[in-house]
């Protein structure tokens, strides 16, 4: 969490990622195939969490349309692959570019907070699936392209953790910077934050426009790895709910959360699916988890974590803490 | 297309699925008005409901009527339960915890409805002889619908203008603070305005079952019906809910006549955005 200015500090303050990032990328070649698809998932939840925790957990601003920029950057890699170029690399960035250039559709929005704002995303995403419904028709005219990847192939996980660690240092960056600390004090007093002068309609516009881009770029990925999309699939409700959902179980506004919540989800998903095979226990569980989490532990993972770990260290120095220490998340 | 008939049937037809409407806003809006909590479950209670309704006429012949009454102590035991258990612990919560808390609980309802009761699409076959006034017929269960929600509109009128907790209520929505201090109970008030809106909501459901599908995630799409008309109206005024009731259900009707089936769906989205982003208090509230 602290950024130390001496070039060594910094790639000292790199080490553990790049040692993540190394665990992350041997993995797969331990996991049996179906396995690594779950693991595309998991890199997947990642990325739209992470994106999502930018504006959601550290500008707190509640975004529940994400769908729509998931959904943009689809259509946006598949009608490059059709019409343009099968080029994988470059269709998924043009998905990522059309979605995080459509940012502007949520500028009528910035004024609304907290559920308000939460509404009217809502909204737009939803719209957005039914007008591409009425724009792109049915399933049987959904979008084809031709396979990219083999069956066994490893490269669609490379791929993802590929566009997952690419977000995740996007959003390292972000929070580190002058925008990031500016979105933090928006989060805490937007009227606060105006009076010292941050630009927070242009904040907004940028933590927005980074989060369309790689959701979008998780959207054009998925588009490809399928080979097939139609409006139902791309711009679904889960697109918007999944992001903050893994969000919210791992920590929201902290920088490890949503991966550690993204992580928890998918494996206990996984364990759940050897329990049984019962679509609606699995809705009950999500329910009952998203219930108890944010009663019991509204911190989440990470941030409840953290908040314990303070407490113990502070007492090791002996110092009688009569107050909760606060921590990123609140 | 654009004969009289038609845009009589239309409108007739939009004041039908008003009536449900208002049954799923009302409890939003009391909830609302008194608490500031926002609850993602009240389509869900509507839902239950309608599943009780369906079940004791399939299995047991109950009249749907009957059982509509039947609906609310159950419906009062359930709203209880969950008051107590979820919905106080969120008083003064952040938005967003508001929001994921009682999504959860929808989430939870529906699951355990899908696993008792499966996905299936299933239908109360109820009918009445349908009313007929010139070219324009409604189906009897809908002339009974709408009869029931002037029913509750006005139960809802006397409660709220001529009894003590009815004022104390409007007290509590018009300013807690205000109201605590002068000795309300709002805690108690709290309860009281939770579970009027599940009764509310339970009394929808089997109008609902009446009239559509029954299925678990009927109150899923239902809510966010309710949202529109809420935002429309003013989050929290009953007025409110009445014109945005009926303004969403007739526009709806209209669009599904004269425009096009599938964009009908996006009425309320568009209702929503466009509401909040130009007029945030609705039509009928106050600037904030």
């Amino acid at each position: 969490m602290t950024s130390s200015s001496t070039p060594g500090g910094t790639l000292l303050a790199l080490l553990p990622w790049l040692v993540a990032l190394a665990i992350a990328a041997a993995v797969p070649l331990f996991l049996p195939i179906y396995m690594q698809r779950v693991a595309v998932t998991c890199l997947m939840f990642v990325t739209l969490g992470v994106s999502w925790n930018l504006s959601g957990g550290f500008a707190g601003q509640l975004s529940l349309g994400q769908a729509a920029f998931f959904g943009i950057g689809a259509y946006g890699s598949m009608i490059t692959a059709e019409h343009v170029t099968s080029d994988l690399l470059t269709s998924i960035v043009v998905g990522g570019i059309v979605a995080g250039l459509c940012t502007p559709i949520l500028f009528p929005a910035f004024r609304l907070r907290g559920i308000y704002l939460g509404m009217a995303t809502f909204a737009l995403g939803e719209s957005m699936r039914v007008v591409a419904e009425k724009v792109f028709p049915g399933e049987a005219s959904g979008l084809h392209t031709p396979v990219v990847f083999a069956v066994d192939s490893l490269a669609p996980y490379y791929w993802a953790l590929g566009i997952a660690a690419f977000t995740i240092a996007v959003g390292a960056w972000t929070i580190r910077s002058r925008l990031g600390l500016g979105l933090m004090t928006v989060r805490e007093d937007d009227q606060a934050a105006r009076s010292i002068g941050v630009p927070v309609a242009l904040y907004k516009a940028i933590v927005f426009a980074i989060g369309a881009f790689a959701t979008g770029l998780a959207g054009g990925f998925y588009a490809r790895y399928l080979g097939f999309i139609d409006p139902h699939s791309v711009f679904h409700l889960d697109h918007s709910i999944n992001p903050v959902f893994v969000t919210i179980i791992g920590g929201i506004g902290t920088e490890l959360g949503p991966i550690v919540g993204a992580i928890f989800w998918v494996i206990l998903q996984e364990v759940l699916r050897g329990l049984t095979d019962t679509p609606a226990v699995n809705t009950i569980i999500y329910g009952l988890l998203l219930l108890v989490v944010i009663l019991v532990v509204p911190r989440g993972i990470v941030g409840e974590s953290q908040a314990i770990w303070r407490r113990i260290a502070d007492r090791r120095r002996g110092r009688r803490t009569g107050k909760e220490i606060p921590v990123v998340a609140d | 297309m654009l004969s009289f008939e038609v845009l009589g049937q239309t409108i007739v037809n939009g004041i039908a699925a008003a009536s449900i409407y208002m049954m799923i806003s009302l409890g939003l809006a009391l909830v609302f008005g008194v608490m500031r909590v926002v609850n993602l479950a009240q389509g869900e209670f509507m839902m239950l409901a309608a599943f009780g309704s369906f079940w004791l006429f399939t299995l047991y012949g109950v009249d749907p009527y009957l059982s509509m009454v039947a609906m609310i102590p159950a419906s009062l035991l359930l709203g209880y339960a969950v008051y107590r258990l979820i919905i106080r612990r969120l008083l003064g919560a952040d938005d967003i915890n508001q929001f994921l808390a009682t999504f959860g609980l929808a989430l939870m309802l529906q699951g355990i409805a899908q696993y008792l009761w499966s996905a299936d699409l299933r239908r109360l076959p109820y009918v009445l002889p349908s009313l007929e006034v010139g070219d324009v017929t409604l189906a009897g269960v809908r002339v009974v619908n709408i009869g029931v929600c002037l029913a509750v509109l006005a139960f809802l009128a006397w409660f709220l203008g001529w009894t003590g907790i009815g004022r104390s209520v409007r007290a509590t929505a018009s300013n807690r603070m205000g109201a605590m201090l002068c000795g309300v109970d709002v805690r108690r008030v709290d309860a009281t305005t939770f579970l009027l809106g599940t009764a509310i909501s339970a009394v929808g459901g089997t109008m609902l079952a009446l009239v559509y599908f029954v299925y678990p995630s009927v109150g899923a799409g239902l809510i966010f019906k309710g949202f529109a008309v809420v935002i429309l109206g003013g989050m929290g005024s009953i007025a409110g809910v009445i014109v945005g009731s009926l303004v969403l259900g007739i526009t709806e009707a209209m669009v599904n006549v004269y425009v096009s089936s599938q964009l009908s769906a996006l009425v309320a989205f568009a209702v929503i955005f466009i509401v909040l982003v130009s007029r945030p208090q609705g039509l009928f509230g106050t600037a904030r």
